[in-house]
């Protein structure tokens, strides 16, 4: 059914408990199961990402483990703790980074982020976690007057300046441009780098994938997969799909050996080519659209050749 | 010391609405902190008005100060008393007061009413003897009222006292009545305050 992660304890060499352990999370509203039993499992020093799509309940799943809210059933441990009772060391330790901010608009950047390194025993560096960010050039400017990209990385700054052990980022870099993700996605990497603990949700394929260790997806409530990006969906889901044209007909296959399939055609062939031949392995995005039940219905699984046009042009489009 | 009340039940109701509340939730600063500091904003604010207000009503207006009647030392301790217990009162009842508005926006549409009408009746506006006897006993529910009540006997001559309805500055009914708000706003402020926006889960 769900994928735990129990099996992955003897790939990662880590010792000591790991940074978050949830078993069995439930959380409703009103009638709508937001959270129907989480397991999830982050070891100290990964980056994990949730994803899923708007509404599978990520950020009420973070936020219960950030100690905002309160949960209905299942076992959560944080840094070793109950977030909902956990104190103020323990905040110590965590930093959070809320998705949506509007506040604190009237002091400069160097002034909010000094300001916060004050509530922790041993902040980092205010300047260079305004460094760190990139907003050097910003330290004397009001919070209001910041650009969308440049309030979010402020947000960091602040989600990061206590020297925290485990980070929660809940889609850090939505509204970025590709520039800015970049330098952010750097960023976050410094941030592993240095042994922080880091727990992202995002609805960005290629962020999870650029980011994560390991990718949770969530659907409806409940982690649908779990596992490194590269490996998502299992290999069933990873079977690469060899497409020619026959008889004047496109024609796709599924196969786990594409090598011996193209032998074969070009053994049918009459000199050798096999016209409009591509083998395709399926990106993270339709392993990931398979997942949360979103797949686009044009896809052949064996020997069709429904939409073959259609998903051809979808392929060239991707690097 | 409505200062307290509707400084607090404001900055307290935005400050949850956009966010900071929730912010400050997830930092090691302790609830204590943030309260003392809106305390501490309070306590300026008041005194620095008090101080502009007593400023011109003595320079421009010629309004005799206490320290100049003979009573003085008694009636700057009244004053001083008052203006404590009052600030307070305010202060606290803005924190539970805080929690009543539903986002940012509605804040001043919520709490302004609330003081008006309280200056209103409590004798803010109008000299308290002439407004209606049921008014007066409505108004005597609310801490306003009394605050209002022990400044006049701060600032007006003694004989004025014949114009008080109870014939009597009643400074052990007000310490009571103030004390009580203290208590009941300290209550509901505790019971009621919210980090994060009601519908935010």
């Amino acid at each position: 059914m769900r994928t735990t992660l129990d099996g992955m304890d003897t790939t990662r060499g880590e010792t000591g408990a790991p940074a978050v352990e949830v078993r069995g999370l439930r959380k409703r509203y009103g009638d709508r199961q937001a959270v129907a039993g989480v397991d999830l499992r982050v070891e100290r020093g990964e980056i994990v990402a949730l994803l899923g799509p708007n509404g599978a309940g990520k950020t009420t799943t973070v936020e219960i483990l950030e100690g905002f809210r309160s949960r209905d059933a299942g076992e959560v441990r944080v840094l070793g703790a109950d977030p909902q009772t956990a104190g103020r060391a323990w905040r110590d330790r965590i930093g959070v980074v809320l998705q949506d901010s509007r506040d604190l608009t009237e002091l400069t950047v160097a002034e909010v982020v000094a300001h916060f390194a004050g509530y922790y025993a041993d902040p980092r560096d205010p300047r260079e976690v305004i460094d760190a960010v990139g907003l050097g050039d910003k330290r004397g400017t009001r919070t209001r007057q910041l650009s969308g990209g440049q309030r979010r990385r402020l947000d960091v700054a602040l989600g990061i300046v206590g020297r925290p052990e485990l980070v929660f980022l809940d889609e850090p870099t939505t509204g970025f441009d590709p520039q800015a993700r970049r330098a952010f996605w750097e960023l976050v990497r410094t941030l592993r780098d240095d042994g922080t603990t880091i727990l992202l949700t995002t609805h960005y394929l290629d962020e999870a994938a650029q980011l994560a260790d390991r990718v949770a997806v969530l659907r409806d409530g409940a982690v649908v997969a779990l596992g490194p990006p590269e490996l998502l969906g299992g290999p069933d889901a990873r079977r690469p799909v060899v497409r020619w044209v026959e008889d004047g007909a496109p024609r796709a296959e599924t196969t786990s050996r594409p090598t011996a399939l193209v032998r074969e055609l070009a053994d049918r062939s009459p000199d050798g080519e096999v016209p409009g031949l591509e083998v395709v392995h399926p990106s993270l995005e339709d392993v990931y659209l398979e997942l949360i039940g979103a797949a686009p219905p044009a896809r052949p699984r064996t020997g069709a050749l429904a939409g073959a046009s259609a998903g051809t042009t979808d392929e060239e489009a991707r690097p | 010391m409505l200062t307290g009340f509707q400084s607090l039940a404001i900055s307290i109701a935005v400050e949850r609405d956009d966010g900071t509340l929730k912010r400050l939730r997830a930092t090691p600063l302790p609830a204590v902190a943030y309260f003392l500091g809106k305390v501490g904003l309070v306590l300026v604010t008041a005194v620095g008005q008090t101080v502009l207000l007593l400023a011109l009503a003595a320079l421009a207006f010629d309004v005799p100060m206490p320290w100049d009647m003979p009573d003085g030392a008694g009636r700057i301790a009244t004053f001083a008393w008052v203006f404590v217990l009052g600030c307070a009162t305010g202060a606290v009842c803005g924190v539970g007061f805080s929690s009543l508005p539903r986002s940012g926006r509605s804040v001043s549409a919520v709490v302004t009413p609330v003081v008006l009408v309280l200056q209103f009746i409590s004798g803010v506006f109008f000299a308290f003897f002439a407004l209606p006897s049921w008014m007066q006993t409505v108004a005597s529910l609310f801490p306003l009222k009394w605050m209002a009540q022990g400044m006049r006997s701060v600032f007006l001559p003694e004989q004025a006292v014949v114009l008080e309805p109870s014939g009597s500055w009643q400074h052990g009914a007000t310490a009571a009545v103030l004390v009580a708000w203290l208590v009941v706003g300290l209550v509901v402020g505790v019971r009621t305050f919210r980090w994060r926006r009601r519908d935010d889960g």
